[in-house]
């Protein structure tokens, strides 16, 4: 109890509300800038909060999340432009209702929604980590190899259009996450005779790489005209404005649906929130009394999907917390953050000091609190927002990167790495390779390799090196819970990819 | 006899190229470049070599067993029901005008920065960026590159203390 105080009181001194206030606004104002993604304006600011204090910069990371993810669903329904693939879904009826006029309202409906659900998962996350965090105690390295396996498998094959190309995307991660120092021998493992290398590739310049330099680069491709700014505009009626309490109700069954999709979706560790926006979008279509109105600008297609999406990012925080494996690039951000500040999530926090997740916990609930009022002000300057000029904003987003991988460590070689990771980035893009599950196996490769390494090791000593495994309880229990939840996820996944491709076969 | 679809006979010459450097890879780049010290042999799950052994096979693994998946799709002839999975991926024009940025920076990473220093490259950069992005001012794209220098200036040199590369030049000449 003294700990869950001493972590709450971290996280409400004037310093850190400041920063989640900030770090909301900048989110918020990013996010809803097209062009821009969530996890970009997360993974450009992260450098920088090496420079602040952990309760200063934690706070602010989580405030820009959570603005971001909320800004990116706006340019998803005024200029169908999702600033995270998670927003896709919300264009479908989100557009329609901007182009009917009503994308104030739409906007609105998507605060509430994305609120509901990511406290509803932030209240699953608090109860759900610490117990899971007590069971992973008893864990040894057989379990955690197996936790990581079937996150990475997991992740390579849902991603994409293509498994093998996922899997391949996320081998070549792993591959990239072995460079360096071997952790037994210390040999050094294709190094190419840099010494810089032998630290191994920093996550920063990875992500910002991948995730900024990237993107930013594929959308600097696109013909002047698409990166012309984009008009918005909207009704005068105040009924289209504004969502009135009757319509919320309407919608409260959906968005608790799918707030609870989400929650599943994101504890499992690699099924991304994409995943969970789709099916909550085509469960609330299959639910509904009145499917006809989906796609042409129901409220509740709009309800749905947002809803699931922001309450992934609240679970995918489970398996970070308890057993320190981020689920999703969202909770791979947040680590990295908080390994900058000297935090490793993980059961041994939760024993030996827990004061820092409660005070992240606290932040978490306050940025809800804080995204709700400030998510009505974004609303009504979002118009003028989303009419920024790409051709400005994307050379300010190479330097910014460039700027933030050197500040790390003083080192040119960083912002080399960020332009040549941006490159590689660039071109599987073009091959239609994912670069989440990449970026994934990258971080999640350290930690699969020292437990097999272990567990072979321990196996091979032993007569029977099944019977090892197969003799821990935990590692069994383990084994059944994550086949059934993997095979009830999957089935529902491939369900609704048949009934895709059986409705445009039919359409076609 | 069913034709091939353009996209899965892209994807037949994208394996077509990454099976042999895997497998290059595996048998010519992890033996030369990653000494396994003695008592650390190879073959043990110790090695220094072990993880990307492993990697390597399952790279190949993943392909081979799409390779084995589009010859028993152009069996039953359901090949057509694939995917498409590069029809977004933009134009040959676009990816021309993706691989001329792509060259600038790296012309900016490894040529710039280095010799005429973080401030002086920025400037460069975005001035070029902003023009070749639609900006038909000159002044205006280069009064861009010069606010986002200064910037950077204000941000990382004045308020974090974080002394961004000088450059050779700056460094040789400048004192």
């Amino acid at each position: 109890m003294d700990s869950i105080l001493a972590g709450i009181q971290l996280a409400l001194t004037w310093q850190s509300i400041g920063a989640v206030l900030l770090g909301l606004i900048a989110g918020q104002l990013l996010g809803a800038i097209p062009g821009l993604t969530a996890t970009m304006a997360v993974a450009l600011l992260i450098p920088y909060t090496y420079y602040l204090d952990p309760w200063v910069g934690i706070p602010m990371l989580i405030g820009m999340f959570k603005g971001s993810l909320f800004g990116s669903s706006i340019t998803a329904i005024l200029v169908k432009t999702p600033g995270t693939p998670a927003a896709a879904a919300t264009v479908l009826d989100g557009y329609p209702l901007a182009q009917q006029g009503k994308g104030e309202k739409a906007c609105k409906m998507t605060l509430y929604a994305s609120v509901f659900g990511d406290s509803f998962s932030d209240i699953v996350l608090i109860f759900g980590a610490s117990f899971l965090a007590a069971i992973a105690l008893n864990f040894g390295p057989a379990e955690y190899t197996l936790l990581v396996a079937f996150s990475l498998i997991t992740m390579g094959f849902v991603s994409g259009a293509k498994a093998w190309k996922g899997l391949f995307a996320m081998l070549l991660g792993m591959l990239l996450g072995i460079i360096g120092l071997d952790p037994v021998t210390a040999s050094p493992r294709m190094t190419m005779g840099f010494l810089e290398m032998e630290e191994g590739i920093g996550l920063i310049p990875m992500l910002i790489g991948f995730l900024a330099v990237a993107e930013v680069l594929r959308q600097m491709e696109y013909p002047r005209k698409k990166l012309a700014a984009s008009t918005v505009s909207f009704s005068t009626d105040p009924a289209d404005r504004r969502v009135s309490w009757a319509e919320f109700r309407s919608c409260l069954p959906v968005i608790l649906k799918s707030s609870s999709l989400g929650t599943a979706v994101g504890a499992l560790p690699g099924i991304s929130a994409t995943v969970a926006a789709f099916l909550a979008y085509n469960e609330a279509k299959r639910s509904s009394k009145t499917p006809e109105r989906f796609g042409k600008g129901a409220l509740e297609g709009v309800a749905a999907p947002e809803a699931a999406n922001n309450a992934v990012s609240g679970a995918n925080l489970i398996p970070l917390m308890a057993f320190g494996i981020p689920g999703d690039i969202a909770a791979a951000l947040i680590l990295s953050a908080l390994l900058i500040q000297g935090i490793t999530p993980g059961p041994v926090i939760f024993r030996d000091n827990p004061e820092p997740i409660y005070a992240i916990f606290t932040a978490l609930l306050l940025a809800n609190l804080f995204n709700l009022v400030l998510g009505h002000g974004l609303i009504r300057i979002a118009r003028r927002v989303v009419q920024v000029p790409k051709r400005v904003l994307f050379p300010v987003v190479l330097i910014i990167a460039a700027a933030g991988a050197y500040a790390m460590r003083g080192s040119v070689f960083d912002i080399q790495l960020v332009f040549l990771f941006g490159l590689l980035g660039w071109g599987l893009t073009k091959l239609a390779f994912p670069t989440v599950p990449l970026l994934i196996g990258f971080i999640l490769m350290p930690i699969l390799e020292s437990n097999l390494r272990i567990s072979m090791l321990i196996a091979g000593s032993v007569p029977n090196p099944f019977g090892y495994f197969f003799a821990r309880p935990a590692f069994v229990t383990l084994l059944i819970v994550m086949v059934l939840l993997l095979v009830l996820v999957l089935r529902r996944v491939l369900r609704d990819r048949q009934a895709a491709r059986a409705a445009g076969l039919g359409s076609g | 006899m069913h034709a091939i679809p353009t996209h899965i006979r892209l994807e037949l010459i994208l394996i077509a190229i990454l099976l042999p450097l895997v497998s290059l890879f595996t048998f010519w780049y992890v033996p030369l470049s990653i000494d396994a010290p003695q008592g650390f042999g190879a073959e043990s799950e110790i090695s220094p070599r072990f993880a990307p052994y492993l990697l390597a096979a399952l790279m190949a693994a993943a392909m081979i067993g799409r390779l084995a998946q589009i010859a028993f799709m152009k069996s039953r002839g359901t090949l057509h029901e694939q995917i498409d999975d590069l029809s977004e991926i933009g134009g040959t024009e676009e990816t021309r005008r993706g691989i001329v940025l792509n060259t600038a920076t790296m012309l900016y990473c490894f040529l710039l920065v280095p010799v005429a220093g973080f401030y002086a490259a920025s400037v460069a950069l975005v001035t070029w960026l902003v023009y070749r992005l639609g900006e038909r001012r000159i002044w205006m794209a280069a009064l861009v590159g010069v606010a986002c220098a200064l910037f950077s200036y204000l941000l990382f040199q004045e308020l974090l203390s974080v002394r961004l590369p000088r450059g050779w030049l700056l460094q040789t000449f400048g004192g």
